[in-house]
């Protein structure tokens, strides 16, 4: 141990370690503190106002076996999951679903108003009837208080650089403190990984100068849980899968995009209207598949009518019934308080305006789909490794109610694992080397600005990947990325410790890049309504050799290996 | 023309609030003057966070030009 204090600055053992503190980090601690676990959580920002929610998020999805609670039972809903070829079917989804209530009433026990004072809830019906609002702007702010009572440790301000293993196993993780650049080792004898989704795989056309502006997520959720679990090992699944979204043009941007969805009246399409006012939904002749992920047919003809210069497109709410354009705005309320300030300043009100929509943006891979491979109890395939909210694939549960249910769940059996473990040892040269890979970044001789290698990556994907994928499109961008990995890799150099975690995030992005594209070069056949999966050279889902298979890859050393898998054997 | 937060030092008591809690690190912390100091404008996801945490209410999130048009039409 001598020699590992020489190496790093601090030195933190603890039970269990979470890394990623929003909402299902935050969860998974809470929950492995209740278990008498001892407790570290890694956050990059600040777990006041951090991961993806923010603030947190307007809209939770209840399954109750009381239909005063939810019109939906889990058990009922449980049912309709499973009839996807895709699930697991290993996973207890009547318990997982069922316990989201449990949670949502945690969240009110601290604080968060989830119900009016008579104790209903109020429903935004607009994309599932078991959906209701979250009344409250502070859930991040009320989960850092509960960790601070229940004396959980939290590191702000610090990045997870790799995860690390001994024998196979999951011995905790190195930290980059992105403020001061203390390097630190966490020993822990379990590991949550709840780093959110990947995002900033694609150009941000709302940022035409580089940086994020308005990204359709969070920019701090880039992968870089799924690029650690990958180095170290661990099954990714679904990597393939792209979420494209369309949002309001700004400044009625993304955040009410999502509010208004929700606050919908239910059976009306999604409002998107041409030029013309003509409802795009009665225009798209639906395309025959499975679309368990709801607006694909829609999008794909967006897409197109875009591609082709059909646009303006607008989303008009203003024949609404009142009560549903109010909720848009409780939503926004509650979500993201500036959105209000953003429509007044630019004279826009969704009674009276219809709001030009954005070009379709790739907002991340697909939630709850694309991510590291869990089973029921959100293990890994690496032993002491669990994974909780969005960075967890094949569940096709995510968002609010699948953060909290995941975290608390990956909590719980994480402490479980921790109480009949010891901490593993460690590898002294494997945490130089870790220390190496980042403080060379500080200290090389590049000129490289983390920046321009993100844009080289993400223009990259798009000419060759992209909405539309082929193989030999996909085939010029793998030798591509390599050459990436190879030439341009090497020249990044960060000039203080805020640009060398956008450094290695940005090495985690190419981390993402490459398993995506190679999933997607996989994957021979168009998958799912839209524009989530879609060859040109295959356009169709070959339901013979693809029904259930999923693209499940991992790493073997220096080599990344790909298997093909029904999903209860991945 | 400057854009992401723009902090009001007449207003600003160098609480440290903002510099705590920006998502993506945007803020530096000047500690001479004991204020904030915003050191990467670009990197700001408009999120709002400093804006609605500041108890002074001293700074406001400024959108890029090409986000300051309306993209809207009045149809009611």
């Amino acid at each position: 141990m001598r020699e590992l204090e020489n190496i790093v600055d601090e030195v933190v053992a603890t039970d269990v370690l979470v890394i990623g503190g929003g909402l299902a980090g935050c969860f998974a601690a809470i929950a492995a503190r209740g278990r008498g676990a001892d407790v570290v959580v890694m956050e990059k920002a600040d777990v006041r106002r951090s991961g993806d929610a923010t603030f947190g998020i307007d809209h939770v999805g209840l399954r109750h076996d009381d239909p005063r609670i939810s019109p939906v039972s889990p058990k009922e809903a449980a049912r309709k999951l499973r009839e996807n070829p895709f699930v697991d079917q290993r996973i207890p989804y009547e318990e997982v679903l069922a316990e989201t209530y449990d949670r949502v009433m945690d969240l009110e026990r601290m604080g968060c108003k989830v119900r009016r004072a008579d104790g209903s809830f109020i429903r935004t019906p607009g994309i599932s009837p078991a959906t209701v609002l979250m009344m409250s702007v502070d859930q991040k702010k009320n989960l850092a208080q509960e960790l601070g009572r229940l004396k959980v440790k939290v590191h702000n301000r610090t990045m997870m650089t790799d995860l690390l293993t001994y024998g196979g196993r999951v011995a905790g993780a190195l930290g980059l403190n992105t403020r001061t650049g203390r390097f630190i080792l966490f020993r822990a004898k379990a590991v949550v990984l709840a780093t959110g989704k990947a995002t900033r795989l694609y150009p941000n056309h709302q940022a035409p100068l580089g940086g994020f502006v308005v990204q359709g997520s969070s920019p701090a959720c880039c992968g870089d849980g799924h690029a650690a679990a990958f180095r170290a090992g661990a099954r990714l699944v679904n990597m393939e899968f792209s979420r494209y979204t369309l949002t309001p043009k700004n400044p009625a941007w993304w955040s009410s995009k999502g509010s208004m969805l929700h606050s919908k009246p239910p059976g009306l399409p999604e409002p998107l209207v041409d030029s013309r006012g003509r409802l795009l939904a009665e225009l798209v002749q639906e395309e025959k598949g499975i679309d368990m992920l709801g607006t694909g047919g829609l999008y794909r003809k967006v897409w197109e009518m875009l591609k082709d210069g059909q646009g303006p497109l607008f989303y008009d709410m203003t024949s609404w019934p009142e009560e549903n354009q109010k909720l848009i705005t409780l939503g926004n309320v509650c979500e993201r308080p500036i959105v209000l300030r953003y429509l007044r300043e630019s004279g826009i009100d969704y009674r009276t305006h219809r709001v030009e929509t954005s070009s379709l943006i790739h907002r991340c891979l697909e939630l709850g789909v694309s991510g590291v491979k869990i089973d029921g109890q959100c293990r890994t395939s690496l032993p002491g490794l669990y994974a909780a909210g969005d960075i967890a694939g094949g569940t096709f549960f995510s968002a609010l109610s699948g953060a909290i249910t995941w975290g608390h769940r990956a909590g719980r059996f994480a402490a479980e694992y921790a109480a009949c473990s010891e901490l593993l040892p460690v590898d002294p040269g494997a945490v130089a080397e870790g220390r190496e890979r980042v403080f060379r970044l500080l200290e090389g001789t590049g000129n490289l600005h983390w920046q321009e290698l993100e844009k080289t990556i993400q223009l990259l994907l798009e000419d060759y990947v992209g909405a539309a994928r082929n193989e030999p499109r996909m085939r010029r961008g793998r030798e591509l990325l390599r050459e990436v990995r190879e030439k341009l890799l090497p020249q990044l150099k960060a000039a203080n410790y805020h640009e060398l975690m956008r450094s290695l995030e940005v090495g985690n992005i190419l981390d993402v890049a490459e398993m995506h594209l190679l999933s997607a070069l996989t994957r021979r056949e168009t998958r799912f309504p839209g524009i989530r999966h879609y060859r040109i050279d295959y356009p169709h889902p070959d339901e013979e050799n693809w029904r259930g298979k999923i693209v499940s890859l991992w790493r073997e050393g220096e080599d990344i290996r790909i298997e093909i898998l029904p999903p209860d054997q991945t | 023309m400057p854009n992401g937060p723009l902090i009001n030092y007449e207003s600003c008591s160098g609480c440290k609030i903002c510099y705590e809690i920006c998502p993506t690190d945007v803020f530096g912390w000047d500690e001479e003057r004991k204020r904030p100091v915003v050191l990467y404008p670009n990197e700001c996801n408009s999120c709002g966070a400093c804006e609605f945490d500041c108890l002074q209410l001293a700074i406001k999130v400024v959108l890029p030009p090409w986000l300051q048009l309306t993209y809207a039409e009045r149809v009611k």
